[in-house]
């Protein structure tokens, strides 16, 4: 009896002190709670600064194929079905009962006429143009594709080729760019998830705000569950972080940097996502500007010798990502400590930077102030303008000798979104007279992801462009997400979200009428890394 | 008290003290011991103050300190480390902590905890989480934990300041029990020392002042002190006995030398009124006013004698003066004499020759032989007169009498007249009334006729021109003052004041003894009760004779 009652009491105190000690994080629930009726009322909003376009294109638009995170990176869409008939020729069986955003049919004379548009001006940032000969109708169901080439990209090519209603082509013809989508006005054009109903959006010109609203006619019944999407192109990371965090209903999804996790982590709204991504910070220097120290292929060495791609990863990406392959290693540097020394001391060097990735910089400089080198800023919160100095340096060379570009995986886990970079004639590469590495490249787009050689050809370009030092290497990052609290929702290391899966929880501040947020789904969720 | 000796008095005074000391040694002694007691604690209050710092403290800050370094550190190698010296450094704690009280053993458990707890964030790969807990919950409990510790080092501090206060009361009291000692100690010394110290004192002051008196006695020699009244019993009374002794002696020895010096100065004083005969009789107590009485009376002897000796030398040479002075005189007078002289022995001549050439042309009558036997009966007379005036003149006075003073200047004026126009010196003599002194008119008109004859000398031998002697007499209440003024160039500077000594003359060797005005002075001054004085005017000597005038009441006594 002596001992129950000793039992009890430490009992009573174990559960006192546990009590007592309350668990400051809570599990995210909200999936428990996610509507699966699409409510008309219910809204996103949404912050992705970089290459906006990509995703609100993946959103209203669809292709044969989408992308996907799987292995081979990619998922059927209009199609539902393809056959290599020989490394020429692919044959693809569409699917049925599909219907544009404005009601009308989609068959095999929807794919044939946007193909024929496409063929007359492809756009160039693959080898698709130089690859796809021809398109054939088999049926209304069916088509054809007939090769010029043997082409490892072409279903991560027919994931870009959107199929446009009659409509849309009509009124606006096809514009391929640098940006690739042809998103030039709101209205019921696509065939994808989503309607474009207010706002336009380019990778080169976009209104700083856009709307989405559920597509009735999408093939996917089931989906999207959320009835608009608002995307926000031009807010100030500041501005972002202070809707996403503190306001109810500010923003409901963001890509954040990584020294505001803890923030994004103790928000009221917000929760913490994360996970590893394809995404890369694309740092070019400036081969056009032969006057520039960075066109010397030492001073590029060693600028590319003089970080540390652990600390960065430590410190600048608080451990939110992973060392590059590109990257040199350790020890593998081509020039000596002495040599960089005396090739870094006193560069000085202009760098063009969205604001976003200012906080990279600082640690970029931190490493590189250590060797006498100093930079020079040119911030802007546009995109646009990033986008505008690496194109207008092809006619006229331009003031940077480094640019920034935060590049979205919109190829999806595959390495030619970095490969642009060195493709001699790219708009997006000042890579020049580089015979070897043209070669590898026009070899690698004949590659199969499945061949044996690929890997080998992948690594070979890599060594190359290592080699060559043709960017600053530095750390792959990991996609970072502030996301509502009452958003559920899987996001994707990759270019694209797809935000016709997302729910809304009955808690989610466009339901949720006039009551406020409770207080206890204030506390902090614990965050969710993926995988 | 009276029968206590002073020597034990001052024992008493001085036990009082020394008694007084020693009260104030045992409080100074006790306080000093109680001050190491105090210092004693406080130091060991110092001590648990550094234990808390150096065992609880200190190495606390060190275990967050990690915790913190454990949430920095960039990869799993650092944190391997960081967690094994979290570890241990718990452990130690642990240990020191269970030897505290239970409410800091449970801060520590609190926060102890929350070290754990931020590790086993980490260890989950939740390093938001382990970042904020660090920042919050963690640094709650620290902070919580370290203000317990300061809490128990604030106690220690408060009770070394109590301690400190419990000093400074104490101190402050045993200063107050100190000043009360030391006022009530000194009090009593004090009473006791003024009593004793006043009747010393007053017995001391009571000798003094018998001292004071037998001391101004001695000074003034008035009052003769009174015996010094001291009745304490004690070594004042025995020391007043002996100088009452000493007074009565002293005033009776000190009576004797007084009528001793008395006769002294009595002595002293006929000396000065010229009575060497006096002597000093009376008998001194002082050897040395003993000694005194024989040098002085032995001084007077010598001095008599050396007096009469002087008296007899003076008289000597006096005679001898006045035998040179009638001397010169004499060559004066007869010099004066052939001046007198010289018209009527020319008239005489004259005559004696017209009587030759008469004769020779044998014009002589009888009655012109007559008249001129007559005239030179006459010229005779008169130059028989003149020897006679002079030898008048110079016959001295028999005895003082009143002589009308403008009859001893014309004699002497009759004397030096034919010398005065012989060298053209224009003389003048002014009486405006009868004027009478009492003297001896031969000896002044002397006198006169020598300060008239030196400036008739001076006129002739300076060559001076239109030289002239003025004689003047004026009367005054009391005196009659005789001027003689001339314009010879006045008395050198240097020669004013020798003038009237003997034997000083500015004449030739020959043609000066140096006696005239000597003589004159001596006659004046002496023989007359006059004064005589002499100065310069622009044009010469102005000397001035200044006799006292007889009364007139006077004058008909010695008519």
């Amino acid at each position: 009896m002596r001992y129950k009652f000793a039992w009890l009491l430490l009992f009573t105190l174990h559960c006192g002190i546990f009590a007592a000690q309350e668990e400051p994080y809570v599990e995210d629930t909200s999936e428990r709670h996610a509507l699966h009726v699409r409510d008309p009322r219910s809204h996103i909003k949404v912050f992705l600064p970089s290459m906006p376009y990509n995703y609100v294109s993946r959103l209203v638009n669809e292709g044969l194929v989408r992308l996907a995170e799987n292995d081979q990176g990619w998922e059927y869409a209009l199609a539902t079905k393809s056959t290599k008939l020989s490394p020429l020729l692919y044959e693809f069986e569409l699917r049925r009962g599909v219907r544009f955003q404005d009601g009308t049919p989609f068959n095999a004379d929807s794919v044939m006429h946007n193909f024929h548009y496409f063929l007359k001006q492809p756009f160039n940032y693959t080898n698709i143009h130089r690859s796809l000969k021809s398109i054939e109708k088999i049926s209304d169901y069916t088509i054809r594709l007939h090769l010029s080439q043997p082409y490892g990209m072409l279903y991560r090519d027919l994931a870009r080729i959107y199929i446009y209603s009659e409509a849309y082509l009509k009124t606006f013809g096809w514009k391929g760019a640098e940006t690739g989508a042809n998103i030039k006005a709101s209205g019921p054009y696509g065939l994808g998830p989503y309607i474009l109903t207010e706002g336009m959006i380019t990778g080169r010109k976009q209104t700083p705000k856009a709307t989405l609203k559920a597509n009735p006619y999408y093939w996917e019944k089931q989906y999207p569950c959320i009835e608009t999407i608002t995307f926000y192109t031009e807010l100030s990371t500041a501005e972002a972080l202070r809707l996403a965090l503190y306001e109810d209903g500010g923003l409901d999804f963001m890509q954040i940097p990584f020294n505001k996790k803890i923030e994004t982590m103790l928000s009221p709204y917000a929760k913490l996502v994360s996970m590893p991504s394809t995404h890369n910070f694309t740092i070019y220097f400036n081969l056009a500007k032969t006057a520039s120290p960075v066109a010397r292929k030492e001073v590029r060495q060693a600028l590319n010798c003089a970080l540390n791609q652990q600390s960065l990863l430590d410190f600048t990406y608080k451990k939110e990502g992973r060392l590059n392959p590109a990257a040199f290693k350790d020890g593998a540097c081509p020039l000596d400590e002495a040599m960089i020394e005396r090739t870094l001391k006193g560069l000085e060097l202009n760098v063009a930077t969205q604001d976003s990735l200012l906080f990279l910089w600082k640690g970029i400089e931190y490493q590189l102030s250590t060797y006498g080198v100093k930079l020079r800023y040119r911030i802007t919160t546009s995109e646009k303008e990033i986008y505008d100095l690496a194109q207008k340096n092809h006619h006229e060379t331009q003031e940077w000798d480094i640019l920034i570009q935060n590049t979205q995986d919109w190829y999806g886990r595959y390495p030619w979104p970095v490969f642009i970079r060195y493709q001699e004639n790219n708009p997006w590469s000042f890579v020049r007279h580089d015979a070897l590495m043209k070669s590898s490249i026009e070899t690698f787009f004949g590659l199969e992801q499945d061949d044996a050689l690929f890997h080998t050809l992948v690594q070979k370009i890599q060594d190359r462009a290592r080699e060559e030092a043709y960017m600053l290497f530095v750390p792959i990052p990991n996609a970072v997400f502030a996301m509502n609290k009452e958003l559920v929702f899987e996001p994707l290391g990759i270019g694209m979200q797809p935000f016709w899966k997302a729910k809304i929880t009955d808690r989610h501040w466009s339901v949720r009428g006039d009551k406020a947020y409770p207080e206890e789904l204030q506390k902090p969720v614990i965050p969710k890394r993926f995988p | 008290m009276k029968k206590i000796p002073i020597k034990y008095k001052l024992l008493l005074l001085f036990s009082f003290s020394f008694i007084g000391m020693l009260i104030l040694a045992e409080r100074t002694f006790s306080l000093s011991k109680e001050n190491i007691r105090n210092a004693t604690t406080i130091f060991e209050n110092s001590q648990s103050t550094l234990h808390l710092q150096e065992n609880y403290i200190e190495p606390t800050n060190a275990l967050r300190e990690m915790s913190l370094s454990l949430v920095m550190s960039p990869n799993e190698d650092y944190r391997k480390n960081i967690e094994a010296d979290i570890i241990d450094r718990r452990a130690r704690l642990e240990e020191n902590f269970a030897k505290l009280d239970p409410q800091t053993y449970s801060a520590w458990k609190a926060y102890s905890n929350s070290v754990q707890k931020t590790c086993g964030y980490l260890e989950a790969r939740f390093e938001e989480a382990a970042f904020v807990h660090v920042t919050s919950i963690e640094r709650e409990n620290y902070t919580a934990l370290l203000n317990r510790l300061k809490s128990l080092q604030h106690d220690a501090i408060m009770q070394t300041k109590h301690n400190f206060s419990d000093i400074q009361t104490g101190a402050r009291a045993l200063k107050y029990e100190l000043v009360v000692l030391v006022l009530l100690l000194s009090a009593l010394v004090f009473v006791a020392g003024y009593l004793l110290s006043s009747h010393i004192v007053s017995s001391i002051l009571k000798l003094q002042e018998g001292l004071k008196e037998f001391f101004g006695y001695l000074q003034t020699k008035t009052t003769q002190p009174k015996p010094i009244e001291l009745h304490s019993r004690d070594e004042l009374e025995d020391m007043a006995k002996l100088l009452n002794q000493s007074i009565s002696k002293a005033s009776a020895t000190i009576t004797q030398d007084t009528l001793f010096i008395e006769d002294a100065i009595s002595v002293v004083n006929d000396l000065k009124l010229g009575k060497l005969s006096s002597r000093l009789h009376s008998t001194a107590q002082a050897q040395e006013l003993r000694l005194l009485k024989d040098v002085i009376n032995a001084m007077i002897d010598n001095l008599e004698s050396k007096i009469n000796e002087e008296i007899l030398k003076r008289t000597e040479q006096e005679k001898l003066l006045i035998q040179q002075s009638k001397l010169a005189s004499m060559g004066e007078m007869i010099g004066n004499i052939a001046h007198q002289w010289r018209q009527p022995l020319g008239e005489l001549s004259a005559l004696l020759i017209n009587l030759q050439v008469k004769h020779e042309f044998h014009d002589l009558d009888e009655g012109y032989l007559l008249e001129s036997i007559q005239r030179c009966m006459k010229i005779n007379a008169f130059m028989s007169g003149t020897i006679s005036d002079f030898q008048n003149f110079f016959k001295p006075s028999k005895e003082k009498e009143v002589f009308e003073i403008s009859e001893a200047c014309e004699r002497a004026i009759a004397i030096l007249q034919a010398s005065l126009r012989y060298h053209g010196i224009e003389f003048s003599f002014d009486i405006s009334e009868k004027m009478e002194v009492l003297g001896y008119p031969n000896e002044f008109a002397q006198a006169l006729l020598n300060i008239l004859s030196n400036a008739k000398d001076v006129l002739s031998e300076r060559e001076i021109s239109n030289p002239f002697i003025r004689l003047y007499l004026k009367k005054g209440y009391k005196y009659i003052l005789i001027v003689i003024e001339d314009n010879g160039g006045g008395i050198a500077k240097e020669h004013m004041e020798r003038i009237f000594e003997p034997y000083f003359t500015t004449k030739y060797a020959k043609q000066g003894t140096g006696i005239g005005l000597y003589m004159t002075k001596m006659i004046i001054e002496n023989n007359m009760g006059g004064i005589i004085t002499v100065k310069n005017t622009e044009s010469g000597a102005l000397f001035t004779i200044k006799l006292p005038s007889v009364p007139e009441a006077e004058v008909a006594a010695y008519m």
